[in-house]
């Protein structure tokens, strides 16, 4: 029966927090979980760039003075794609938390190994139809 | 770099997407990943067969606990972000933005499997069922080959602790890199020899005892030493004040399992066996001092009592002795046949 070691912490942990997301949303290693209740259409892919911009993730209520305790800010979250459309959603914990699992890179073994990359026990999720909006947001 | 409350993060979607799976983790098995650094898990796909029981195809196990994998899929978009470096910020110069490495369709989830290592066992193991069964000869016809614990541990969809606590509840024993599973009168038999060598050497089962005293008959009668073993392992206290190899058998856990095992080695009928009868061959069967105990409160949740004075053997899910009847095909679900019909129709 073909086995599979899962290691529960990655070979080397790469710690590239950032300060960019409330710190509640991110792992460790910086993962954080974002749920879209529909697809974002991207426009045709361009081989000269590595990825497609879509817009920006926007926590109105959010105050980095707040005390931790203060969780009103995790109504309301925007994501601003393109440039007219928005989508409004919330800040949820995961019923249950959700394990990052990759290939692992340089095993000992010839064998394929996983490791666990992260634990996330939060998502962004957005449910809600998008809203027109202007681009008054500069 | 600070969250401007005004503009917000960039959010952009990676082209070379990463392979990432999510896994759902049940709290039990959070805690010991997140606190105790448990490092043992491993995947095992099961090759699918008409007649393996677990509907996944494929088993998450920690040492001593399996649970099944079951891949869900997700309508919504679910992205894995990560901190980046975009160099088409708003304003040309590079800002720090979130990145989508990876976007995962389907969530596994984990469900706990109940122990299935003993239907495993018996239904695997070659059957070893008394004198001379366990030569070179019988060995090679099984049709898998020599096969050794270890090697029978690979093609099991359970953890290791499961596996080794199902061995030692069913004796399983090993011969020349071949592990057997004994039937219930090869153990019925082992007993009686071992018995009658404890008489003989006058060796009290209940306090410290060396095993060597006892091979030499027990393997006169034709028993293999490691199946002697294996009993005694199955039956040892486990008391620690016992010096160098020494061993002591548990009261309790000989006497139930003697009864267990005389119980399941009379042949199956359906108005069972003569209560009086069956209680004084068992208390025949255990030494001196143990025979008060032998009673049917030690049997608790085994038998069941059709009346006129009889008693039936009755494998709960507790039982781990090897029994006559295959575990599920018994006539208690044929007689249930409507009732797997109203389920059906719902």
């Amino acid at each position: 029966m073909p086995t599979i070691p899962l290691h529960t912490a990655p070979k080397e942990p790469t710690k590239t927090f950032s300060s960019l997301l409330p710190q509640i949303l991110q792992t460790p290693t910086g993962l954080a979980i974002l749920e879209i209740q529909g697809t974002i259409n991207l426009p045709q892919i361009l081989p000269s760039e590595s990825a497609t911009q879509v817009g920006r993730l926007v926590f109105p209520d959010y105050s980095r003075n707040d005390p931790a305790s203060n969780t009103a800010w995790m109504k309301r979250v925007h994501l601003y794609v393109g440039q007219h459309q928005r989508l409004t959603g919330e800040v949820k914990k995961l019923p249950r938390a959700l394990a990052v699992i990759r290939k692992r890179e340089e095993t000992d073994s010839a064998n394929e190994e996983l490791e666990i990359v992260d634990i996330v026990y939060w998502k962004v999720i957005f449910s809600n139809r998008p809203e027109p909006v202007g681009i008054s947001l500069t | 770099m600070s969250i401007r409350e005004d503009s917000g993060v960039p959010f952009e979607i990676c082209h070379e997407q990463q392979h990432l799976r999510l896994l759902e983790l049940p709290p039990a098995l959070l805690e010991q990943i997140a606190f105790n650094h448990l490092s043992n898990l491993t995947l095992k796909s099961i090759v699918p067969s008409s007649s393996s029981q677990t509907p996944a195809n494929a088993v998450l196990c920690t040492d001593n606990q399996t649970y099944q994998v079951r891949q869900v899929h997700s309508s919504n978009s679910v992205y894995v972000l990560k901190p980046c470096e975009t160099s088409l910020g708003y304003d040309s110069m590079p800002t720090e933005g979130l990145s989508a490495i990876a976007q995962c369709t389907t969530t596994l989830e984990l469900i706990p499997a109940p122990s299935s290592a003993t239907i495993f066992l018996k239904q695997t193991l070659p059957v070893y069922s008394g004198l001379e069964s366990c030569t070179q000869s019988s060995t090679a016809s099984t049709p898998l080959g020599k096969r050794n614990k270890r090697a029978v541990f690979e093609d099991a969809p359970f953890s290791l602790g499961e596996f080794e606590k199902a061995c030692e509840d069913l004796c399983v024993f090993e011969v020349d890199g071949q592990a057997w599973l004994p039937t219930v009168s090869a153990l019925a038999n082992l007993w009686k020899s071992t018995m009658s060598g404890a008489k003989m050497r006058d060796v009290n089962l209940g306090e410290s005892f060396s095993i060597a005293t006892l091979c030499g008959i027990v393997e006169e009668d034709g028993h293999p030493i490691a199946l002697l073993k294996a009993m005694i392992d199955r039956l040892s206290s486990n008391n620690s004040d016992l010096v160098d190899d020494d061993i002591a058998l548990s009261k309790e856990k000989a006497v139930r399992w003697v009864g267990l095992v005389l119980l399941q080695s009379y042949p199956p009928s359906a108005e069972g066996i003569l209560l009086s009868e069956f209680l004084e061959n068992w208390q025949n069967q255990v030494q001196e001092d143990w025979r008060a105990h032998a009673s049917l409160d030690a049997l608790k949740g085994n038998y069941s009592q059709p009346g006129n004075g009889r008693i039936i053997f009755d494998e709960s899910e507790g039982s781990a002795i090897i029994s006559s009847i295959p575990a599920g095909s018994g006539g208690n679900n044929a007689r249930k046949w409507h009732e797997r019909f109203k389920n059906a129709r719902r």
